[in-house]
């Protein structure tokens, strides 16, 4: 599905981050395209997380840069050519494409699942109330909720939750959608609804962007696999090479140690 | 500001704290003890000293110390008693405390697991000495800093007792308020002292808390 | 000897002083809402300077008898040449009083919520007030409704205080019967159980509220 000749919607250039001493992200570079599905994974604190949420610009970065559809995210030049902070509007609006789907849901338990939906069209999009609710009720179908639409998240499955979290995400129609282990708090018997909707997504030619724990699931879906140990692309490539021959030490360990866990792929 | 009131009228304002700390210090006692014993008739099972006990809670704590005390300082002559404001104040006041305490120590005692009784019990422990060697001590650590809060409420409340002229130092400020014509001097020193105790209190329940804090992560 | 036949006689003083009582209370609570809920965004600025003042506001506020804020209110605003009638001087020491304890409750309210949400809320493009609208003060007011009774609980009680500054609400009515009567006893108690009957409606309304609100 990638498309090399294509400009890429997701550009990272020697992105770095540190939680003051904690240098998280030691120059990262990653190029997105159109319709690509990446999958990152990596052991625990090696910065998948943060790497995401950087995209999103839940986290500023300190060096390098990433771009989202051509435009830079969080920062700006001035007259004289010198990178400064963006208002946070300005970033909110250039980010206006992209949608973040998190292990936790995030869904605000003081809305019913559809007025969790409703809420970004209305509120962000300037929707009215009848168009949002079309558009709504439109996403919950997609993911199989539309028959909860009236009750609270929290009488939910986690498996539903993420479902509507998902609906959510996507009723902004994004381009892009990035998801953070968005099966690792849930049970495993409910983890297949959540997958099976991103595996739609996938084939509906969504750019996405997947920290996962779910080999298997990235294995069949990404065209892209990052492998991230330290803060740093250890290695990557497509599924089909960096799981079958994996070249360096760690990620061989890291493979070997799921493999051990969880069976061979 | 007239500095050198303080000079003629620091006396009184000492005794007059003074005064604040002993009502506060005596309904303390008071309120310690009755809140005590108000919690375990509340537990005892019986259901008549259970109503008794949700009673007295409901009319001490839905009903302002004001009331409470007028009725205490009325009530003492209409039974034929009486009583110093001093012992009115003290009285009224620990009554008062007392329902608080009474539920501080109730949940305290909820909240202490389950198995750790039943441990006791199969120790051979008998109830009294459960009671004094397992419950108490552990409800006491639970709920240390909420009672040192209620302890800071205590001593904001105690400024009422001024209302029937106990010899604490809203009196004696409000005295030596109507005796020199001044006003900011006398308000801004019980508000300052006032606030003193009171910080005091409370960052002494703050250490309290941390120390307890980790006492209970190092188990 | 005891003669609550006395009281009845005066009930529709008493009733005026209870009806007093609840309206200064009630407006109490809630300007001490709207100030306690600007106050603890003070609380919770970026801005070294706004949040320390905030913090000296509560700490003041929390640390000195109301009986003492009243009369400072009282009586100081006349020497700065201010002169309003007692009754306001009560509403803006309940309302300042009652606004420091809101505000530390509010300020819990807001620490326990997931940064989570918050997160979701910048994801979809809320601005800041939208998130504090839409996302942070349905839930906090939630969270927080049954420490905000409470405190409208106290603050009920607490206005009896009022009646030292000649607010003829409930108790300064039954103060009034019961020197001219001489049967404070009654008149006390009587005043006692009124004042028993609003904070159990308050409290009774609360727990009503709370399982309306409930999400679950
Ligand atoms: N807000 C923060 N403040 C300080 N340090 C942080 C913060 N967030 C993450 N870190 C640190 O950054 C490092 C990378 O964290 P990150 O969450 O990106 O890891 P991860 O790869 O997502 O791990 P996991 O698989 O456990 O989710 C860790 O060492 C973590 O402790
Ligand atoms: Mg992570």
């Amino acid at each position: 599905m990638s498309n090399v000749k294509q400009k890429p919607v997701i550009r990272m250039i020697d992105v770095k981050k540190r939680f003051g001493d904690n240098e998280v992200l030691k120059g990262i570079d990653l190029d997105v395209y159109q319709s690509e599905v990446v999958c990152i994974i990596g052991g625990s604190g090696s910065g998948k997380s943060t790497m995401l949420r950087c995209i999103d610009f839940l986290e500023t970065y300190e060096g390098g840069e990433i771009t989202v559809e051509g435009k830079m995210i969080g920062y700006g030049s001035d007259n004289a050519g010198n990178l400064k902070p963006l208002p946070k509007h300005q970033v909110q609006k250039d980010l206006r494409n992209v949608g973040m789907v998190f292990q936790q849901f995030n869904l605000w338990p003081h809305k019913s699942v559809l007025e969790n939906v409703m809420a970004p069209l209305m509120l962000v999009a300037g929707f009215s109330r009848a168009e949002a609710k079309e558009k709504a009720l439109a996403a919950l179908t997609k993911v199989d909720m539309a028959h909860k639409a009236d009750v609270f998240p929290g009488t939910l499955s986690g498996g539903q939750q993420q479902r509507v979290a998902i609906a959510r995400a996507l009723a902004k129609e994004p381009r892009i959608l990035l998801f953070d282990e968005p099966t690792s708090a849930l049970d495993p018997e409910l983890v297949g609804e959540v997958l099976k909707v991103m595996r739609q997504l996938a084939e509906e030619g969504m750019t996405m962007v997947i920290v996962t724990h779910e080999m298997g699931f990235a294995a069949q879906v990404s065209d892209k696999v990052i492998f991230l140990a330290d803060g740093r692309i250890e290695e990557q490539g497509p599924p089909s090479e960096l799981f079958a021959n994996p070249t360096s030490p760690r990620l061989k360990a890291f493979l070997a140690t799921w493999s051990e866990r969880n069976g061979t792929l | 500001m007239d500095l050198t009131l303080f000079v003629t009228y620091g006396p009184q304002l000492l005794k007059g704290v003074m005064f604040t700390l002993y009502v506060c210090g005596g309904a303390l006692v008071i309120g310690l003890l009755l809140g005590m014993l108000l919690c375990i008739i509340g537990r005892s099972g019986n259901r008549a000293l259970y109503v008794f006990y949700r009673l007295y809670i409901t009319l001490f704590r839905g009903t302002p110390l004001l009331v409470q005390i007028y009725l205490v300082f009325y009530g003492g002559p209409f039974v034929g008693l009486e009583f110093s404001e001093i012992q009115v104040g003290i009285g009224g006041l620990g009554l008062y405390t007392a329902a608080y305490f009474a539920e501080i120590f109730r949940s305290g005692f909820q909240s202490i697991p389950k198995g750790q009784i039943e441990a006791a019990t199969d120790l051979g422990f008998s109830r009294s000495q459960t009671f004094f060697h397992v419950s108490l001590p552990q409800m006491f650590a639970g709920v240390l800093p909420t009672l040192v809060n209620q302890t800071i409420l205590l001593v904001k409340e105690s400024a009422i007792l001024s209302v029937i002229t106990v010899p604490e130092m809203t009196t004696a400020a409000t005295r030596m308020s109507t005796e020199t014509f001044s006003v900011i001097e006398p308000y801004l020193f019980l508000g300052f002292t006032y606030w003193l105790i009171t910080f005091t209190l409370s960052r002494a329940a703050r250490r309290v808390e941390t120390r307890l804090t980790a006492y209970i992560a190092a188990r | 000897m005891f003669d609550l036949g006395v009281v009845w006689e005066y009930r529709g003083a008493l009733l005026n002083g209870l009806w007093m009582t609840f309206w200064i209370s009630g407006i109490s609570i809630f300007f001490g809402f709207i100030i306690g809920a600007l106050i603890c965004q003070a609380r919770r600025a970026e801005n070294p300077v706004i949040r320390g003042l905030a913090t000296v506001y509560i700490s003041a506020l929390r640390g000195t008898p109301i009986l003492i804020q009243l009369a400072i209110i009282f009586f100081f605003l006349p020497l700065a040449g201010i002169n309003i009638p007692s009754i306001l001087a009560a509403i803006i020491a309940l309302s300042l009083n009652s606004s420091a304890f809101q505000a530390e409750i509010l300020r819990g309210g807001f620490q326990m919520l997931p940064k989570g949400q918050l997160e979701a809320a910048w994801d979809f493009g809320f601005s800041r007030w939208q998130s504090l609208i839409h996302v942070e003060l349905p839930q906090v007011a939630r969270n927080t409704l049954p420490a905000l009774v409470n405190d409208a609980i106290d603050i009920i009680k607490n206005s009896s205080l009022i009646s030292t500054i000649a607010v003829t609400e409930l108790m300064r009515v039954a103060q009034q019967y019961s020197s001219t009567t001489y049967r404070p006893i009654e008149f006390f108690i009587a005043a006692g159980l009124l004042y028993l009957v609003l904070t159990t409606a308050v409290s009774q309304a609360g727990q009503y509220l709370e399982r309306r609100l409930s999400y679950r």
